[in-house]
């Protein structure tokens, strides 16, 4: 990194993102194309008489061009509550996330696609199913400097493939999606189909089955739990803790939720997309039980708004953006979790047994618009993309044009009914989470 | 820069069935209030290219920041390209244009200094943060990007595109007795920072309404009649039917082309929905693709019937259709994909008190906080009103909508006279290029039966 522009005295951060990502796409069942992108940008943040400006740029624009900029900007810049001094203890060595096996070649993945959908249109069950892939490959380098530390770097790299399946009839288009974070061998095409249960998934699916509008006990898919969650993080935010529109501002060292509820922020879980060192402002992650036993034990922040309320910051300032994985680099850091681990519960029933324990009631898989809204509050109200209906305890049909309403404080608080026993990892690549049943789920 | 396209181009056109290169030179700046201090103000400067190649109707995209690698990018894409080979190269054909087009700015957002943007901002976070200490956050942004984007491909079209694209939006959330409620209000432009000024008023409504709010019972789920106001209408018009019409989605789909021949009934008789890349100042308008293609105004459905489809010339080439411009890509790191721009419902003919006609209970739906595209469409609104015996009745919150594309369009009963296209900040996420800027319009219209999510 080059420093030079910068002067000791000079209050700075300069955050710098390399991405190298590649794609193979296939689209209903042809070879389509690749797609190859090279990223490298650069945000400097600089603080003069606590003032804050933000100036960013790809890596082509000289460090001197943003400086000025900057500099232009720190009269009319924001109030800064903290300095980029004096955070020597941040310091420590740079190392690498790195797994060898996220780099694959381009002819590797074609190999690997045209496998897996050699395998899909041998499924003559199947044969209305059209099949579209995307498998990718990603390295990233974040690395960042500031008036306290020199510089610091870790790389992480993730690979993985989805597959999209989707069957047009005149009345319906059944479209269903299976993630694999990581990069399968072609011999192992058919234990990853067992282990994702795709054809009973297809099969169900197809048959389409008609759910009234009431309250229903409801288990909830990791995927599905994945986009609740947000809300949950919105909560657990410092920033919405200090503009007191938390609804668990005051609930620290208190239950929040049921006991059997513990989740764990973990930047340290080596298979989560969101490992990682430290934050995108230079705070060590460390992995922290934020609700234990059901109860509230840490919230999460970042630099400003830990300064703001007079904590520690906990490494959880994130350039992340919602819609895709690379990072904003315009943006002020933000709060976000990292890998979250909702703790299944060791004597807890297996997914197929709090099936067998309803009688009446529904399988909710994704809701991917559950973060959509007044969410702050909890309040959640999400689109079932994928849902089954439960009758006398078996799956029977795919459950269409329906909505679940709730609120996750209630939903993994009086609701809850049970957690299982296995934990996956979510459709985020992040998240390892179980399956949890909830009683008395609004469904319209 | 169209020189050193021009040059490349000429260097490699030859070795694949079409070749496109795309520089973009992006500015932008923004600015956010949160509470009563400025929590940001940033700007950005990039440079980066974007190179297709397609040979045999195999794709190889590669973008870049370092324009030094342009040469080994397009000899990558080229690689690529032939890697994916498969029969032949479907690309519809379209006029060859040289041309540098100029943005058309009525006020230029470049004209004011960064003090004068944050007096206005400031002015109307005091708005909020002064009105009532029930509002306990208040988020003001703004944000405006101006782009220069040379584009040339291996047919001889070489075009310099100047963009702009500015919007702001005021978000609050208030507290009280336990619930928690938000809301916004935003306004975006092509063209005009005169959008920014002077929405005092704007603000102070939303305030008032933010404060009704936190007292009103969230609406009870159920089916219902609901009419849509212009805003929320956009949003319905985008997630309901917008993304089924881009045709990347099903080009290279039987069952999908099967299902959406033109001529198939969508809709009700009276719907009529079109996309337009031509309403100047909206955060829709351009004047060419990101491929280079002239952009229209395209009909998607007439008399309930689809009669079009958004596309890009490679979707136009294999549905044996001309190109409507709508190839968008949000920037040099994505290929460009079938995109809205801004997407309607047309006008129709009734008056509002005509479409709360014949509803014993429904519910009104305003402004929308966003949602989501597919055959199950889902889209969230600000707020509501419950309408009761052919009235609005009671102010209500929490409302979400779900509905599916073969029956909610032929559930649209009636639409009113009372167009608008009501610009928004954000945009659309579609393959993960976000926030495109698009719009969505509409009249009030009326859908007989829809899924409302509440508790």
């Amino acid at each position: 990194m080059n420093t030079n522009v910068f002067t000791r005295d000079l209050d700075y951060e300069l955050f710098k993102y390399f991405r190298n990502y590649s794609e193979v796409n296939f689209v209903d069942n042809q070879l389509k194309q690749s797609k190859t992108t090279e990223y490298e940008g650069k945000t400097l943040r600089l603080i003069k008489d606590k003032k804050l400006a933000l100036v960013s740029g790809t890596e082509n624009i000289p460090d001197g061009v943003l400086l000025k900029k900057g500099n232009d900007a720190l009269p009319f810049a924001s109030s800064a509550n903290f300095s980029f001094k004096g955070f020597e203890k941040f310091s420590q060595d740079s190392s690498s996330l790195v797994n060898e096996s996220d780099f694959i070649q381009t002819e590797k993945s074609i190999e690997h696609g045209k496998a897996l959908l050699d395998r899909l249109s041998n499924l003559k069950e199947f044969s209305d199913f059209s099949y579209s892939m995307t498998l990718w490959s990603a390295k990233e380098a974040i690395r960042i400097g500031n008036s306290s530390f020199n510089e610091k770097e870790f790389d992480r790299s993730h690979s993985g493939f989805y597959l999209l399946t989707k069957r047009v009839m005149p009345d319906d288009i059944l479209i269903l999606y299976f993630v694999s974070h990581k990069f399968i061998d072609v011999s192992e095409i058919d234990s990853w189909l067992s282990e994702i249960d795709f054809n009973r998934t297809l099969e169900l699916s197809k048959n389409i089955v008609t759910l009234d509008t009431g309250k229903y006990p409801t288990i909830f898919h990791p995927d599905a739990l994945m986009s609740m969650l947000i809300s949950l993080v919105k909560g657990l935010s410092m920033k919405s803790v200090y503009e007191k529109i938390s609804p668990i501002k005051d609930k620290l060292n208190q239950p929040i939720f049921d006991e059997r509820i513990t989740i764990i922020d973990d930047p340290t879980y080596a298979k989560g997309t969101k490992r990682a060192l430290f934050d995108d402002e230079g705070v060590p992650c460390s992995k922290k039980k934020i609700v234990e036993d059901g109860v509230l034990k840490y919230f999460l922040t970042d630099l400003e708004y830990a300064t703001k309320c007079g904590v520690e910051p906990t490494g959880n300032g994130f350039k992340e953006s919602i819609i895709n994985d690379s990072k904003l680099m315009g943006a002020q850091p933000s709060i976000w979790a990292t890998n979250l681990d909702l703790h299944a519960l060791n004597d807890g029933p297996s997914v197929e047994d709090m099936i067998k324990d309803i009688k009446n009631g529904i399988f909710i898989h994704d809701c991917p618009d559950s973060w959509m809204g007044n969410i702050v509050s909890g309040d959640m109200s999400g689109n079932i993309t994928q849902g089954y209906k439960i009758e006398n305890g078996k799956l029977t049909g795919r459950v269409k044009n329906k909505r679940y309403s709730g609120n996750i404080y209630n939903l993994l608080g009086s609701q809850l009914v049970t957690i299982s026993n296995e934990a996956k990892m979510a459709a985020n690549g992040a998240d390892k989470l179980p399956y949890i049943m909830s009683n008395d789920v609004s469904i319209t | 820069m169209k020189n050193r396209i021009k040059e490349l181009l000429r260097k490699f056109k030859d070795r694949v069935d079409y070749l496109e290169l795309r520089i973009e030179e992006i500015e932008n700046s923004g600015m956010v209030y949160t509470g009563k201090t400025l929590s940001s103000l940033s700007q950005s400067e990039s440079i980066g290219g974007a190179i297709r190649a397609c040979h045999n109707g195999g794709w190889g995209f590669c973008s870049f920041v370092n324009l030094d690698h342009a040469e080994s990018m397009i000899q990558k894409a080229i690689e690529q390209a032939k890697l994916f080979q498969k029969d032949r190269t479907y690309l519809a054909s379209c006029e060859v244009v040289e041309e540098d087009v100029k943005a058309v700015i009525i006020d230029d957002p470049r004209n004011y200094s960064l003090e004068k943007k944050l007096k206005i901002m400031k002015e109307y976070m005091e708005i909020v943060m002064n009105i009532d200490p029930v509002i306990k956050t208040c988020e003001v942004y703004y944000g405006d990007t101006f782009k220069n984007v040379y584009f040339g491909n291996s047919d001889g079209t070489l075009i310099s595109q100047e963009k702009l694209d500015l919007s702001f939006a005021v978000r609050m959330n208030a507290q009280k007795n336990g619930v928690i409620q938000s809301m916004h209000f935003s306004d975006g432009s092509s063209n005009n920072y005169g959008i920014v000024k002077n929405r005092q008023k704007d603000v102070e409504k939303s305030c008032k309404k933010i404060l009704e709010l936190i007292e009103s019972p969230a609406v009870k789920g159920g089916i219902y009649p609901v009419i849509v106001n212009q805003s929320l209408g956009g949003t319905f018009v985008h997630e309901a039917f917008g993304h089924t019409s881009e045709a990347d989605v099903y080009m290279d789909n039987k069952q999908m082309r099967d299902n959406f021949t033109l001529g198939k009934e969508l809709g009700s008789p009276i719907l009529n929905i079109f996309d337009s890349g031509i309403d100047i100042g909206s955060r829709g308008y351009l004047k060419y693709d990101d491929e280079g293609v002239r952009t229209e105004k395209t009909y998607l459905i007439k008399n309930g019937n689809l009669c079009g489809r958004l596309h890009s010339r490679e979707s136009a080439g294999k549905f044996n259709e001309k190109p409507t411009g709508n190839a968008r890509a949000v920037d040099y790191r994505f290929p460009p994909i079938c995109r809205m721009r801004n997407t309607a419902v047309d006008n129709g003919t009734s008056t509002f008190e005509e479409l709360l006609d014949g509803i014993d209970l429904g519910v009104y739906a305003i402004d929308s906080y966003g949602g989501m595209g597919g055959e199950q469409f889902s889209f969230v609104a600000l707020y509501g009103y419950m309408i009761r015996n052919g009235k609005l009745a009671e102010l209500v919150r929490n409302v979400s909508l779900s509905g599916n594309l073969f029956k909610t369009l032929k559930n649209i009963d009636a639409i009113g006279n009372d167009y608008e296209i009501p610009e928004g900040a954000g945009g659309c996420g579609k393959g993960s290029q976000f926030p495109l800027p698009v719009a969505g319009s509409s009249p009030h219209f009326r859908i007989k039966e829809i899924t409302v999510g509440g508790v």
